[in-house]
């Protein structure tokens, strides 16, 4: 890969000289500039114009592949909708925010794998790759860039338990360049009857097995080691910050705050705000400017947003946002038969996504509208997009067009 | 033909620049310095400074980054944000070669600012277009076989739709 840059940058030499001996001729304007420039204009460009980009010539597609040349991402944050109604799970993107004037596209991105794995839930977003765990046997997981539709069926756990209901998280540590898939399995032997959905309370045992992506098997660290650990309490879905996968857990008295720590591969329970005078002890936990943060729904109907400033200082918590109730007047939020089949729908409320530049906040309700919140005016903006589907889940995603292997080193 | 883009304020200190194509130039310090390597030079060689060359830019293009140079000497206070803008805008619509060699220029003399409103209508030239358009836009030969091809465009399949 490095002669064919090289190959290229002394080719754009060549043919710099050849522009200056013929001044005024044009056309190889992108062909002739030196490396850094074209660097510096890809890293300007959202990731569908990328993906273009990379099909325009072999240099280009080279350069574009390198995760070292292009390594400014913040502008290649975009949007992924997961969508599973009317059947099976599919998969929509958009660049965000805009970079036109007009109406984005919302577009499809398939899943080479759907025959094995037609439906599936996202675990997480890390680094331009996608953490997929299948949704109706969950014993599959897939690794899956969406942006160059390279992915990895990652191995099977040696070990399967009778009744199993599994919680997964999905993270990067910075410092050990790690990627580790953590699976937290709550099982029951014997003849006992399977867990139900709403069981959060049932006497268990429970097995904790990672998997560092690169390696073949996953390893087991024995059972949950944090508090409760004899009941399979209801887990959040699960946020990565500091090196850290963190779920909000509740359990029969109350709920905590988990962390596993992706370096020594620990649980550790995290701080809780101090918020008081709410009806429902639940939040949505959420990363903002890499902190870690709480959306809490009071009972006035607002939402109010808490981010810890240093992580695991507990006095660090700071409400840093109050939203007001708003309803947006989409009719499309009504519901419908289909609607109460589709599991997304049915676990949607008011969600954070992510902030945006000037500190405007992106919000996602009841899975059928994206909205954003500016704080300074405090104004609502309904965002519409071409194609949107109807029922979604948001992941905010940074698209990536490395090759999975040139993260994990294998 | 040698073209003076010095200013109308007879109080700002004026220094002189030679193009590759030995033409020279006098320009308004402040405007000259908004390039970070004349800065340097400037301040290298102090007052003593006769002619400072600049063997990397032609008289044609060094007029043009001057231009810019001139516009954006001064801080821009809001009210002028727009219309500065818009002056932008219209600076940056060039032909594509006088676009290749301002913007090298603008690299070799340090201008940021001005490095990446270039840099911008480069992406622009790119943004929303298919490779086919891409490739004639800038002149760019595909050199891919017709089986590579085939193969990115199932892989892309979503991005051609």
């Amino acid at each position: 890969m490095n002669s064919d840059c090289e190959t290229q940058r002394k080719r754009s030499k060549n043919k710099q000289e050849e522009e200056e001996d013929e001044p005024g001729s044009s056309g190889t304007l992108m062909e002739s500039l030196p490396l850094e420039i074209i660097t510096n204009i890809f890293s300007s460009l959202p990731i569908s114009s990328l993906v273009q980009s990379k099909c325009v010539c072999r240099a280009w597609r080279i350069l574009l592949q390198d995760p070292n040349l292009v390594g400014t991402t913040h502008n290649k944050l975009c949007l992924i909708f997961h969508c599973d109604n009317p059947i099976r799970n599919h998969l929509y993107f958009l660049d965000f925010p805009s970079h036109s004037d007009e109406i984005d596209k919302v577009k499809k991105i398939q899943t080479p794998f759907c025959a094995s794995m037609p439906e599936f839930d996202i675990i997480g977003s890390c680094n331009g790759l996608l953490c997929l765990s299948d949704s109706l046997y969950n014993d599959s997981v897939y690794i899956y860039n969406p942006f160059t539709r390279d992915y990895r069926e990652l191995p099977k756990s040696i070990i399967q338990y009778p009744n199993q209901k599994v919680v997964f998280g999905f993270g990067f540590h910075s410092e050990t360049k790690e990627y580790k898939v953590v699976k937290i399995i709550y099982y029951r032997n014997g003849r006992r009857r399977p867990f139900g959905r709403h069981e959060f309370y049932t006497a268990s045992q429970s097995d904790v097995q990672v998997l560092a992506l690169g390696s073949s098997t996953w390893r087991s660290l024995g059972k949950v080691s944090v508090c409760n650990d004899n009941y399979v309490d209801h887990w959040s879905d699960q946020v990565c910050a500091n090196g850290r996968l963190v779920w909000r857990r509740r359990y029969f008295r109350g709920h905590s705050l988990v962390s596993f720590v992706l370096a020594d591969e620990q649980f550790k329970e995290v701080p809780q705000p101090k918020v008081e005078g709410f009806w429902r002890p639940d939040y949505q936990l959420v990363v903002l400017r890499g902190c870690l943060a709480a959306a809490y729904h009071s009972r006035d109907g607002k939402l109010q947003i808490w981010v810890m400033k240093d992580y695991d200082v507990k006095d660090s918590w700071v409400k840093e946002f109050n939203i007001p109730s708003y309803m947006p007047e989409e009719p499309k939020l009504e519901m419908n038969r289909n609607v109460m089949v589709s599991k997304l729908a049915r676990n949607g409320r008011l969600r954070v996504l992510c902030l945006l530049n000037h500190s405007e906040i992106l919000l996602e309700y009841r899975s059928g509208l994206l909205v954003v919140y500016d704080p300074k005016s405090g104004k609502f903006k309904d965002l519409e997009f071409q194609g949107m589907p109807k029922w979604f889940q948001t992941v905010v995603h940074v698209g990536d067009l490395s090759q999975i292997n040139t993260h994990i080193g294998t | 033909m040698a073209s003076s883009t010095s200013g109308s304020s007879s109080s700002s200190k004026v220094v002189k620049i030679r193009s590759s194509d030995n033409e020279n130039f006098e320009v308004e310090e402040a405007a000259a310095a908004r390039s970070e390597t004349i800065k340097k030079l400037l301040e290298d060689v102090g007052d003593d400074a006769d002619v400072i060359p600049l063997p990397n830019v032609d008289a044609k293009t060094l007029v043009k980054v001057m231009e810019w140079c001139k516009k954006h000497m001064d801080d821009v206070d809001e009210l002028n944000k727009e219309e500065m803008k818009t002056w932008d805008a219209e600076f940056v619509d060039m032909d594509q070669s006088c676009l290749y060699n301002v913007l090298l220029a603008a690299n070799f003399l340090n201008i940021k600012e001005l490095l990446d409103q270039l840099t911008q209508k480069v992406a622009d030239m790119i943004k929303g277009k298919s490779p086919e358009e891409i490739r004639a836009t800038f002149n760019i030969k595909n050199d891919f076989t017709p089986e590579e091809e085939a193969e990115i465009r199932k892989q892309n399949a979503w991005a051609f739709e």
